[in-house]
């Protein structure tokens, strides 16, 4: 029965138009869209090979030739960010993707499944994320030796319990929701209901930090490649770029800045878009403004 | 002596693609010591108009024209801080859900005093509080202040909410479906209490609901209302025994408290209610009503007589 | 002869407090019914009642501590019955629009239950048309999500659903809750005209008086948790034999101004559960509660054809038409 407190009619309004229509939210779907077709496109976009050597133009300012201008081999600076578009964004979404996807299944099974498999799950969460990152990251890297697998694996297995919980939490909740019970009562099987009906619910924070988190992971990938703990050179990550453009400062300081705006740009971007997905992707239309 | 008269009050929201006009030319009169029944099923308006009343419209709703006087003071006009003084003091109002309308962490003592003292801190004192609470039928009032709302029943927050609202003895008392979310027996007890009430309260009662059986036992006169306009406007008897409006004549019909069971099927009124965004010219009831005649198209007159109102083109007051 | 669904000395009790407690609250005592082929019973109570528990445990989704629920013929607690229980009995929750899984659309959730048991389904849009009109909504509303309907529509749409696979017993919990004078109209000229055409059973749960008196062909009232009170509907509601069921007819607003009542024979609220009243657990609010009733728990006895009460004082009760009131007349 309506009363005053929900006096309010309720807007229907499709995720596409709603996001479109939310500033923040596009400005950030733009800035994304922009750098996923650079990392796509790298090959064809590149001005020059980003690992082409050419030690007589070393150190030149942006120009006409060089819109970025060269670093201390001489390479190519447009180039080689244009190329660490790829690397930052092949990392850090694919290991997010896969920690996300972990996460949301350990999640499910420990917010549906019985009571003592949830316990163990969460003591599993619990002592994986107690893990300081950055020690764990040199830990695994030293055993493992430094390289993109091994960064991978690192961000994989820091990130999953955070998600893992977040999933459980939802789940729980749903739980005892009367559609799950309706579901019970017309002998859905658990397959079903987890798939079916509880999935769809609950991915929608998750979709959000894992937005969220994707600057977080390129900023560890640029840290760690900075630390010569990450991608080896001559690899164009921006954390390399950024680490030999902070060796060569007194030389050519327009390299570090250069290198730190892709970074900035590529945060904003990913954390305006999800600001912009939370916005829109609330099951009920709760979160949805009106105009 | 009217203490709150609503003139001509229209509402909309802004919805994406529009405008959604939920109260449409509305004018009401509430005397002191009387107790009007705004009646109406969902979307007709009424939650809004009392939302109105009390000055908590949501964001998005505007008022369009029109105003709500109290004492013949225009408050749609005052300034916020002002219009936020009037209400719990002047306007009191008791909500739908006696489950929410309280604070979780505090108890209902501290939570009357704070509310008290968020007008008047000198006048009241615990012995008032306990009285009110005493009146509104709580059997044990000293007990109850130190208690926290989960611990009362529905129907005891529901009391506490009526004595909260009672305590700043305001002008007038909106009642938002104060029976809607309680058992049977406590809404029988809810009603047998705010008759009693009345009594020793002086201001206006206006009780919101869909309820035709609390309309019936509570009001002395009653405003249907129907797509955002009152269509019917008199007094309690002579709506539910002469009902003029083709719509009060339907929803009196088709109540299944009042058809006799056994005769078959149930009347109902086909169709739905209009598009409040998009609402067809002339009468808002015409595709759903029997007596509907081409005229109905047309602006539809309002037919006033002997304290009746009747907003329609075949029906007089 | 058994009936549809058979219900023996049902006992559900809770775990009181945390995971480790041995303190159990009972919820529902000893409640036995019977609904046969066809009819429609009513199951009567405020909170405390047991009446949703109780709705639940007849449907599988809470394990009742004693007695059993036989559904045609066989044991729920063994599998096999249990699966014919979830194909061939239909639940409508009390909120409509939450029992709809959000992300879902009519259509699909329609047509739901034939994927869940294997059904075959060659055209589900034409299924879900189908079962849409049955229910009076138009095949456009298949394309909608549950939060995009209205209350009625909701409540529709659960038919619709709960009608899918032809079930024999549809248990319908506060079918009429939160809907519109109106809509209650609609929704119970359908649950009628579908009985007529699908000869289904209901197990109906409901606290509106007015909807027994039309749907009902019997009633039980409950009060924590027991039976006190069945028996066929016109009679019950004619001459009621418990207090607390005579309080109820009496306590319902009446839609009639000049026949307001004045007095009101029934105090107080429900007992917590968790502090029941010795003897009778009525006595507390029951205006003819007398010493033997404070001491002694009355049975639940026959008083007559197809009917049972559980109270000390039943002969006396009968005699009165309905408990007396002043009637205010204008």
């Amino acid at each position: 029965m309506s009363s005053v407190a929900d006096a309010s009619p309720a807007a229907r309004r499709s995720i596409g138009r709603a996001l479109l229509s939310d500033p923040m939210g596009l400005a950030g779907l733009a800035l994304v869209t922009a750098f996923l077709l650079m990392a796509l496109f790298a090959p064809w976009i590149a001005p020059y090979d980003p690992i082409a050597l050419d030690v007589r133009a070393k150190f030149q300012p942006p120009s006409a030739a060089h819109w970025a201008g060269t670093d201390h081999l001489g390479r190519d600076l447009l180039s080689r960010i244009i190329w660490g578009a790829r690397l930052a964004l092949g990392i850090s979404i694919t290991s997010v993707g896969i920690a996300g996807a972990i996460g949301l299944v350990l999640g499910l099974i420990a917010g549906y499944g019985p009571r003592w498999l949830d316990s163990i799950l969460v003591l599993i969460f619990d002592s994986m994320s107690s893990l300081p990152m950055i020690f764990f990251a040199l830990a695994v890297i030293t055993v493992l030796g430094p390289g993109t697998t091994t960064l991978i694996l690192v961000i994989v297995l820091v990130s999953f319990p955070a998600y893992a919980r977040l999933i459980r939490t939802q789940t729980l909740t749903l739980a005892g929701a009367d559609y799950i019970l309706a579901e019970k009562a017309m002998g859905a099987g658990t397959g079903r209901i987890i798939f079916r009906h509880l999935l769809p619910n609950v991915v929608g924070p998750l979709v959000i930090l894992i937005c969220m988190d994707i600057p977080v992971v390129i900023m560890l990938e640029a840290g760690l490649s900075y630390l010569n703990l990450g991608v080896k050179p001559p690899s164009p990550s921006w954390g390399n770029i950024l680490s030999e453009g902070y060796n060569a400062l007194r030389q050519a300081p327009y390299v570090v800045v250069v290198a730190g705006i892709p970074l900035v740009l590529a945060t904003l971007g990913f954390t305006f878009l999800g600001e912009g997905l939370r916005d829109v992707l609330d099951p009920r239309g709760a979160g949805r403004r009106w105009g | 002596m009217t203490v709150l008269s609503v003139e001509n009050l229209s509402v909309s929201y802004r919805i994406p693609g529009g405008k959604l006009r939920a109260v449409r030319d509305v004018s009401l009169g509430v005397h002191s010591g009387e107790v009007l029944g705004i009646m109406g099923e969902s979307g007709c308006g009424k939650s809004t108009l009392a939302a109105a009343m009390i000055g908590l419209l949501p964001a998005g709703a505007s008022v369009d024209d029109g105003t709500i006087r109290l004492n013949g003071a225009d408050i749609l006009r005052l300034p916020p801080e002002q219009q936020r003084r009037l209400r719990g003091q002047s306007i009191a109002m008791v909500f739908q859900d006696p489950m929410t309308a309280f604070n979780p962490v505090l108890t209902i003592g501290r939570q009357l005093s704070d509310f008290i003292g968020a007008h008047d801190a000198s006048r009241h004192s615990r012995s008032e509080i306990v009285e009110m609470l005493k009146r509104v039928g709580i059997p044990d009032p000293e007990r109850c202040l130190g208690r926290y709302p989960h611990e009362l029943s529905g129907g005891m927050r529901q009391r506490v909410a009526i004595a909260a609202a009672l305590l700043m003895k305001p002008d007038v008392l909106i009642a938002d479906e104060p029976t809607t979310a309680l058992d049977v027996t406590m809404e029988a007890q809810i009603i047998h209490l705010l008759r009693d009430l009345r009594a020793g309260f002086s201001g206006a009662i206006v009780i919101v609901t869909h309820h035709l059986g609390v309309i019936a036992e509570l009001c002395d006169r009653v405003a249907v209302m129907y797509a955002g306009e009152v269509v019917e406007e008199a007094s309690v008897d002579a709506l539910f025994h002469d009902p003029r409006h083709p719509y009060s004549r339907a929803l009196l019909s088709c109540d299944p408290a009042v058809v006799q069971p056994g005769a078959g099927h149930l009347p109902t009124i086909g169709g739905r209610v209009p598009d409040l965004s998009a609402l067809p010219p002339g009468c808002a009831f015409a595709a759903r009503c029997t007596f509907a005649d081409p005229v109905c198209a047309d602006p539809v007159p309002r037919h006033q007589a002997a304290g009746r109102l009747v907003l329609c083109h075949r029906s007089e007051a | 002869m058994t009936g549809v669904l058979e219900l023996r000395n049902i006992s559900v009790d809770l775990p009181l407090g945390g995971f480790m407690t041995r303190t159990r609250l009972p919820i529902l005592l000893d409640v036995s019914l019977t609904v046969a082929k066809g009819e429609s019973v009513a199951l009567v109570g405020e909170s405390g009642s047991g009446k949703t528990t109780l709705a639940r445990a007849v449907m599988g989704l809470q394990a009742v501590t004693g007695g059993s629920v036989i559904f045609d013929g066989q044991s729920v607690a063994d599998p096999a019955g249990l699966a014919r229980l979830r194909r061939d009995a239909a639940m409508m929750f009390q909120d409509a629009t939450a029992s709809l899984s959000p992300r879902l659309t009519v259509g699909y959730l329609v047509t739901e239950p034939f994927r869940i048991h294997g059904q075959p389904l060659p055209d589900p849009e034409h299924v879900a048309r189908d079962l849409l009109a049955k229910v009076g909504l138009p095949p456009a509303i298949a394309a909608r999500y549950p939060h995009e309907l209205s209350g009625g529509q909701a409540r529709r749409v659960g038919v619709a659903r709960a009608l899918a696979l032809g079930p024999r017993l549809v248990i319908a919990d506060e079918p009429t809750a939160g809907l519109d004078v109106s809509v209650q109209a609609e929704v119970l000229n359908l649950m009628s005209d579908l009985r007529a055409e699908m000869g289904l059973a209901y197990l109906i749960i409901t606290h509106n008086l007015a909807l027994v008196r039309h749907v009902a062909d019997r009633v039980v009232v409950l009060y924590l948790g027991r039976v006190v009170e069945e028996g066929p509907t016109a009679q019950v509601f004619a001459t009621p034999a418990h207090p607390y069921t005579a309080s109820l007819i009496a306590a319902e607003p009446r839609p009639d101004p000049r026949q307001r009542r004045m007095d009101l024979a029934i105090r107080g609220e429900v007992p917590s559960i968790l502090r029941r009243p010795s003897g009778c657990e009525f006595h507390t609010r029951c205006p003819m509660a007398r010493d033997l009733c404070r001491h002694t728990a009355p049975a639940l006895a026959a008083i007559g054809a197809g009917r049972q009460a559980r109270c000390h004082f039943v002969d006396q009760q009968q005699n009165q038409p309905g408990v007396r009131h002043a009637v205010e007349h204008r």
